[in-house]
């Protein structure tokens, strides 16, 4: 031990303590904890905790987007050791789904190497990725170093990190989030962030718009949600609720095509609803095939590949009509 | 309002009023002699018969409050409240009284009015004083020894209101009787003048202010959660009664006005219509940070129904049946009377309350002894008339068919007695049959009458017997697999030397990391570590075989040595101390909630027989540049350190002076010995239970399925976090 010897507060005691006390005083902090620095997004720069420090720390690490690659391994360890004591993997985790373009709509890091798929297969490790910033996360943090957002100290005090980012446009809405808390959730769909500009416009010319008339104004602009992956929303009035009330949902239809392959009729499916994961569907639905609840389909395979574009082929049975 | 104690004490003398002189000076004696070492001391050379004290009256309460109310802490302070609202419900229990009216006062006193007969006002025979006087002066001075007065009572806590008054500055009494208003006021105990009529009254009743006093309780402040459970529950016990509680303490702890609405809105939402809950304006004192009386007032003429339906409703499990069913019975003869409200849910765990006269028998006892057999006898034989039983079948255990059971049972009796370790145990034994029979009668006549539900019961018990039975061969297999290596013990433990439980303790530490120190810093010769990997199953949504398959689950059960459920055996544990050291951040918050959910679910006695401990690792280290290292535990504590060490001249370096400690693998294993674990400066804190039923809710709400319950919870207790995680 490299330490001269400390000194105790006496003790030698045994306090009582209520169970119900305990129960309540822990669950309410980690609740807390859980609701307002981990799981929830901010609603200014739309990021949680440990994306807003993987962003900040990129940026502060000189991971900008007009130099060279660096190793995903060392980002992370920046992030840790500075601003986010909690495990190496989920800092990996989060930071990899900055890349993927089929999470975000605008990416937020820009990756090089496997950073895995719609499906099961997932990112190769962190010694062997490299990434740096997305041009558009350079509008997240610019003019951070002008006091346009408050800092606060890190974890162990010895530097300090912004407690928002500046983020000159409407990150929530543009890339969404998602987050399951304790005792609530949120779920926010990506939108397009031209339609979100124009809005975001509009409300900043008209400042003195009633809030209905600023309702009106925004969804006339902002058509929908905009999902990286596409495929078809069925109606519209899971969206005018969510927009008007904050709660509604938007379903959501895959896009297929009929095909004719090897003389055989094939339904493919070219685009998923968001955040489907293609190997799981394929999955239970041949289940329901073998369980004979679904009839009519002879085979299925994932022709997926980054030359093709997403294909999921389910081949027909012989007497199956498309 | 009645008044004083039930329970004679043997020696109990025929009091002499003090005199306000004589008790004015037993007073200032014994206040004199308090905090002094015992003067009877063995070794005291001057210990002869005049050493011997006689306490007198109310003077030894003083001296000695412990004995009669617990304690001088938060428990005592309430249990004055207790006494005095007891009171009342035994005026409305003897059908005098529908209405009590509690409120908490901005100057620290509460004030208890009644609509009930009202103390006597007329002078007592023998004694030569008021009644009211009497009963507020003398211990054992009361109308339940018998007599017209009452034929069954509640409040057994204590002494009655003559404690109160003892342990009070001030006390007023109020009585409104045959068309007047007398009134009395009482100075620690001492009557400031006799009864007086101060006018005309149309009403009867008693209100009773008492001021606790401040030279004898450790604190003086009403909790007003503790107090309105407390009401809530008296309100489902006594059919009909209104209860009203109302806080006019202007306090900079409480929360915010929103989630005093939320906690209203969620009382309304969880007991129907019949609760009234409302903020008045309280006399537009201008406060600064509440301007408003919180009043809630409590009335269910459902009674135990409506407990029954609010238990179910905390818990948000599906019930299996439609109606609650009720039954009620009482037999004039032997003065006995039974309520009983049940209903089965989907949950995996029983919550069957008991109470007699009110009083909650945590031990339950033989009203509880009498349901139990009843309710196997009937519950099987149906289920035979029905052949959802074979012949070949066993029989289904009590455990079995009390799965997801929720009742409350309330019987009333005029000569309760009591046993067990916390008075909590009733012992009378004509209550046994007493139940037996009206549960036979009744419940298998609701039975008859509605087979479809019966059936639904019957399927939801078998299906608990299954799950047990699967459960019984997890066990088995986990038990035999333990005898393959290493004598049952789960790998990861690190044994201590000595076999001696008494003196055996074992931590449980998150993690490998911090279980690596703990290893290493430990007494070998007691102190067992048990290391668990990440967060533990919450058993609180898992059913009994899954929780078993569990491996962590499986660790700490095999560790503690004593099994579980059925099974569980107090002597076999292995370790009197089972310490939960957790890391001094919110996911070790988090971890440690599942331990305790997992410990009060399936081996709640090792948390009765006070055997679970947390441990208090520190929270800070003070990195003092020219003098030793110093350890804070709290926030407070690191400010006070820093002041005084600066004081002395010493200087925390720039760079990370005090260093927060998030995980226990920081420390050295010297520092985790000698700040947690060694006993001679350790701190552990031992988890009690007080309050089951209130546990029971509690751990439903935080742990189990229902999460509007707990979103609930989180909003109304936002504003006490004490630290949030970065």
């Amino acid at each position: 031990m490299t330490e001269q010897p400390p000194t105790i507060t006496p003790g030698d005691r045994t306090e009582p303590i209520d169970l119900n006390t305990e129960m309540q005083r822990s669950y309410i902090e980690y609740a807390m904890s859980v609701i307002v620095s981990r799981a929830l997004p901010d609603v200014r720069d739309g990021l949680k905790p440990v994306h807003r420090r993987v962003i900040y720390a990129m940026y502060d690490g000189g991971y900008r987007p007009d130099r060279g690659y660096n190793k995903c391994s060392r980002v992370v360890g920046d992030v840790m050791g500075q601003y986010h004591p909690h495990g190496d993997s989920a800092i990996y985790d989060a930071l990899v789904r900055l890349v993927q373009d089929w999470s975000l709509r605008y990416p937020l890091v820009d990756g090089q190497g496997n950073f895995g798929s719609r499906g099961n297969d997932g990112a190769a490790a962190p010694r062997y990725t490299e990434c740096r910033m997305a041009q558009l996360s350079m509008e997240m943090v610019r003019d951070i170093d002008q006091e346009t957002v408050d800092f606060k100290d890190n974890y162990d005090g010895k530097t300090r990190e912004p407690e928002v980012l500046p983020s000159r446009f409407p990150n929530l809405l543009v890339n969404g989030s998602a987050g399951i808390a304790v005792g609530m959730a949120t779920q926010i769909p990506p939108h397009n962030l031209r339609e979100v500009a124009d809005a975001a416009q509009w409300v900043l010319a008209h400042p003195e718009a009633a809030r209905e008339e600023l309702l009106e104004a925004c969804m006339q602009r902002i058509k929908g949600p905009d999902f990286p992956t596409g495929a078809l929303i069925m109606g519209r009035k899971g969206i005018e609720d969510a927009y008007r009330t904050g709660r509604g949902s938007v379903i959501m239809r895959a896009v297929v095509e009929v095909e004719e392959i090897h003389g055989r009729q094939c339904l493919v499916v070219t685009e998923l609803p968001y955040q489907v994961n293609p190997d799981t569907l394929a999955q239970k639905i041949a289940e329901l095939v073998k369980d004979a609840k679904v009839g009519g389909i002879a085979d299925i395979r994932d022709e997926t590949s980054g030359r093709t574009g997403q294909r999921l082929v389910f081949v027909l049975k012989r007497d199956a009509v498309a | 309002m009645s008044e004083a104690d039930k329970t004679p004490m043997p020696g109990d003398e025929p009091g002499e009023s003090l005199t306000a002189a004589e008790a004015e000076e037993a007073r200032a004696a014994a206040e004199a002699e308090a905090g002094l070492p015992n003067p009877t001391g063995h070794d005291d050379p001057s210990y002869d018969a005049g050493a011997i004290t006689v306490l007198e009256g109310l003077e030894a309460v003083r001296k000695r409050p412990g004995m009669y109310i617990g304690s001088t802490g938060e428990r005592g302070l309430h249990h004055l409240v207790w006494e005095i609202v007891d009171n009342s419900v035994d005026e409305a229990l003897a059908g005098y009284a529908d209405t009590i009216d509690v409120t908490l006062m901005a100057d620290g006193g509460v004030r208890v009015t009644d609509n009930g007969r009202g103390i006597p006002t007329d002078i007592h025979p023998q004694e030569g004083v008021s009644a009211v006087e009497l009963v507020l002066t003398q211990l054992h001075a009361g109308g339940k020894f018998g007599g017209g007065g009452y034929k069954v009572s509640g409040g057994l806590h204590g002494v009655g209101s003559s404690v109160v008054n003892a342990l009070s500055s001030r006390l007023d009494a109020e009585v409104h009787q045959k068309g007047h208003v007398f009134r009395m006021t009482f100075d620690h105990g001492v009557p400031v003048a006799p009864l007086a009529m101060v006018g005309p009254s149309e009403r009867t009743g008693t209100t009773i202010t008492f001021w606790a006093s401040t030279e004898i309780f450790e604190t003086t402040h009403y909790d007003f959660e503790t107090i309105r459970a407390r009401f809530q529950q008296m309100a489902f016990l006594n059919k009909g009664l209104t209860i009203t509680l109302t806080d006019e303490r202007i306090d900079q702890d409480e929360p915010s006005e929103d989630s005093d609405e939320d906690l209203d809105k969620l009382d309304v939402e969880a007991d129907g219509a019949v609760v009234e809950v409302e903020s008045a304006s309280s006399d537009g004192s201008a406060a600064p940070k509440r301007q408003k009386a919180r009043t809630v007032t409590y009335r269910y003429d459902g009674g135990l129904v409506d407990y029954v339906n609010h238990l179910v409703g905390s818990k948000r499990s599906e019930p299996v049946h439609g109606e609650v069913i009720s039954i009620e019975s009482e037999d004039t003869e032997r003065q006995l009377t039974l309520e009983l409200a049940m209903q089965w849910t989907t949950a995996y765990s029983e919550s069957v309350h008991t109470y007699a006269n009110t009083i909650n028998t945590h031990e339950g006892g033989t009203h509880e002894e009498g349901f139990r057999a009843a309710m196997t006898k009937l519950v099987n034989d149906f289920a035979r008339r029905q052949n959802l039983l074979k012949d070949k079948d066993d029989n289904l255990t009590g455990d079995d068919i009390r799965e997801g059971l929720v009742a409350v049972v309330s019987v009333k009796l005029g000569e309760p007695q009591f046993e067990g370790q916390t008075k909590t145990k009733l012992g009378n034994s004509e209550v046994k049959g007493f139940v037996q029979r009206a549960m036979t009668e009744e419940f298998g006549h609701w039975l008859e009458a509605h087979p479809g539900e019966g059936k639904d019961i019957v399927r939801k018990a078998i299906q608990a017997a299954a799950a047990r039975m699967a459960a019984r061969k997890a066990r088995e297999a986990t038990r035999r697999k333990g005898l393959l290596e290493s004598g049952g013990l789960p790998g990861k433990l690190k044994d201590c030397q000595s076999k001696d439980p008494s003196i055996s303790e074992v931590f449980i530490v998150e993690g490998d990391s911090a279980g690596g120190s703990a290893v290493q810093g430990r007494n070998p010769h007691t102190q067992a570590i048990l290391p668990i990997r990440g967060k533990i199953l919450n058993v609180e949504k898992a059913r009994i075989d899954k929780v078993l398959a569990n491996n962590e689950v499986q660790a700490l059960i095999s560790g503690f040595g004593t099994g579980i459920g059925e099974d569980f055996d107090l002597s076999r544990a292995r370790y009197h101390k089972i310490v939960i050291m957790a890391d001094a951040d919110v996911d070790g918050m988090h971890i440690r909630t599942l331990l305790l959910t997992l410990l009060f679910r399936f081996m709640r006695p090792l948390i009765e027989a006070g055997y679970v401990y947390l441990a208090q690792p520190p929270l800070y280290r003070l990195k003092w540049s020219n003098a030793p290292h110093e350890f804070a535990f709290t926030d407070r504590e690191r400010d006070a350190l820093i002041a005084e060490g600066q004081s002395k001249g010493r200087r925390l370096p720039k760079e990370n002076g005090v260093q927060r400690y998030k995980g226990l693998g920081e420390m050295n294993y010297q520092e985790l010995w000698e700040t947690t674990m060694d006993p001679e400066h350790r701190v552990l804190l031992q988890v009690t239970l007080d309050d089951a039923a209130a546990a029971d809710e509690i751990f439903s709400i935080l742990m189990g399925e229902d999460v509007e319950s707990r979103r609930g919870f989180i909003q109304r207790n936002a504003r006490d976090v004490r630290f949030l995680d970065i």
